[in-house]
């Protein structure tokens, strides 16, 4: 396995869905007679994360990623196909394969709604044979990083969601786990908290090695941590590789925001699409498969008086975007 | 401390924070006790019996006033639960802990029965003594009815968790599901009223029933009714049948979480 620590070979799975109209009578003739189809949530999936590192698992809703999430960590059996981690197959060693993970589900609590979050952590020690030591000194560590001293002894019930998140880190974390797995970790948190539990991630892996696999939607969360990323779509992997080389292979244009010294209409530059126009201002798509950005400023200075520009990159939301949206490899 | 403990302990941390069913509990148990109180005197007094099927009046009334105190203990909401794990998809929380999911139910339903039985039991005791004459016919007849109840919960807990795994195959039969077990149960457990009063036939076969382990037995303790040798003998009972039901959950379940699907995490 060398330096990996998850290796996903050739992992398949399916789902039966009932299929059924919506009408009333459809809903009546199911009674007696139902059809199902099969969906494939993943088909022949490989890949494998190496040890320490942070892996962003991203895809539009739907795309599988919940479902390998799930098989990752045990919950459910591929079809077919084979997952090592740690050594062990998840669903078959499980018992012994989740003491060595942690995760947090941002739609999923781990804690218990009406005791305070120190209960829980109480309990996680007990399941987890955290010696009172490690435990205390865990907890002071994890408590601290995260700014949570007096949240805890609060029920969570009265938390905050950001607060509960950051609760919900503390639990997944108490036992030092080696795999953490993180499932839309920020959906729903405030800007401030948002940061902090960035920056809480990429301490804890930087310093514990922890090594993180993230699903989200937010971009943000992309590109502040992942090394590399994995972009499924309808049970496929259509990208797999780091930020820059994604930029590299799907950026295809960068955006001219140009302030003109006098008034300038009907601007007209080969290989650039005019996307908004004021009369000392205009914002050009420069199509930079077809031209290099200085042809493209080349063109614009020799026809045109310019008295400033400014250069502005695809952001990777919208390469993400564009790849969820065709599909293609 | 081990970590069932501490399930256990959780839990009945938890159940302290409902004050309110606290009260709505003990205003159940009050109205049942009225209820069964005139009604089995009516019962009675219809044609004069002081025995009916080996049971007196005082005797029938105690023991349905015995059952409301103690039936707190015996319940569950295993069946319901694993419907919202698996419906809700919650389970995936539960895996997650290196223990049997099973039996982190078993210790919550413990925690809970345990406070159910810290503050419910002595309060509805004193209750029914002053106004519906209960009565204890014995510290040691009550004593191991208390310990038969224990056992009682176990075994309503596993035959619950058992019933309860048809939620990963079937989710939309939660409901007829819970009926028919709960019909099942109340009447065959002696819930509705002693098993006695079934004809010789039915009593015959319900000895080879585990229901009638779950509430006719330790009542009938509680009475007195039942000999040195009967008592031990419905605890070997009661034991084979929870360890019976433990062993069908432990083959089932490892089958049915193989081809369970989930919902999304």
């Amino acid at each position: 396995m060398h330096n990996n620590i998850i290796e996903v070979r050739g992992v398949s799975k399916s789902f039966k869905k009932f299929k059924r109209g919506d009408s009333l009578l459809d809903s009546l003739k199911s009674l007696f007679y139902r059809e199902f189809e099969t969906v494939a949530a993943l088909k022949n999936v490989n890949f494998e994360v190496k040890k320490g590192e942070i892996l962003g698992y991203l895809g539009p809703n739907g795309a599988g990623k919940s479902t390998m999430i799930k098989i990752m960590c045990g919950i459910i059996e591929p079809d077919s196909g084979t997952i090592t981690a740690l050594n062990l197959i998840p669903s078959k060693d499980r018992e012994k394969y989740v003491k060595d993970i942690g995760a947090v589900f941002g739609q999923k609590s781990s804690l218990w709604p009406d005791l305070p979050a120190i209960d829980t952590f109480r309990l996680n020690k007990e399941i987890y044979k955290i010696s009172d030591k490690d435990y205390k000194k865990r907890l002071d560590e994890l408590v601290n990083l995260l700014e949570v001293k007096e949240i805890i002894k609060s029920p969570v019930r009265n938390l905050s969601f950001g607060e509960r998140m950051k609760c919900e880190f503390i639990a997944s974390l108490l036992h030092s786990p080696k795999i953490l797995f993180l499932d839309e970790p920020t959906v729903g948190v405030d800007v401030v908290a948002k940061q902090n539990i960035r920056n809480f991630i990429k301490k804890i892996n930087k310093e514990s090695g922890v090594t993180v696999i993230l699903t989200t939607h937010d971009v943000g969360d992309v590109e502040s941590l992942c090394d590399r990323i994995i972009i499924l779509d309808k049970g496929i992997h259509v990208y797999e590789g780091s930020i820059p080389l994604l930029k590299k292979k799907y950026l295809s244009y960068k955006e001219l925001i140009v302030y003109f010294e006098n008034e300038t209409k009907n601007i007209k530059i080969p290989n650039c699409e005019v996307v908004e126009s004021e009369p000392f201002k205009a914002t050009l798509r420069v199509n930079i498969s077809n031209t290099s950005m200085s042809q493209a400023i080349q063109n614009l200075m020799e026809k045109y008086k310019v008295e400033d520009i400014d250069i502005k990159e695809e952001t990777i939301e919208s390469i993400i975007g564009r790849i969820y949206k065709s599909g293609k490899k | 401390m081990n970590y069932f403990f501490a399930f256990i302990v959780q839990a009945f941390k938890e159940a302290t924070k409902s004050r309110f069913s606290f009260f709505v509990n003990m205003l159940g148990k009050i109205i049942f006790f009225i209820i069964n109180f005139y009604l089995w005197q009516a019962i009675f007094g219809y044609d004069g019996r002081e025995v009916i099927n080996g049971l007196r009046m005082e005797e029938t009334i105690n023991y349905m006033l015995f059952i409301s105190i103690m039936n707190g203990i015996v319940h569950t909401h295993i069946h319901g639960k694993v419907m919202m794990d698996v419906k809700e998809g919650t389970i995936a929380t539960k895996l997650l802990k290196p223990l049997d999911y099973g039996l982190q139910h078993l210790a919550i339903n413990l925690g809970k029965s345990s406070f159910v039985a810290f503050s419910e039991i002595i309060p509805s005791i004193i209750i029914a003594a002053i106004f519906f004459n209960f009565r204890l016919y014995g510290l040691f007849y009550f004593l191991i009815s208390v310990a038969s109840f224990f056992f009682s919960l176990m075994l309503n807990f596993f035959i619950d968790l058992n019933v309860s795994l048809v939620n990963f195959k079937f989710i939309d039969t939660y409901h007829a599901v819970g009926f028919i077990k709960n019909v099942f149960k109340n009447i065959f457990s002696g819930e509705f009223f002693p098993l006695n009063f079934f004809p010789q036939v039915f009593q015959g076969i319900f000895k080879f029933l585990p229901t009638t382990y779950m509430i006719y037995t330790p009542v009938m303790i509680y009475l007195g009714k039942l000999s040195a040798t009967d008592i031990i003998l419905s605890f070997i009972i009661q034991s084979g049948f929870i360890l019976f039901f433990y062993s069908i959950y432990k083959f089932f379940y490892g089958r049915l979480t193989r081809s369970f699907e989930g919902v999304g995490v």
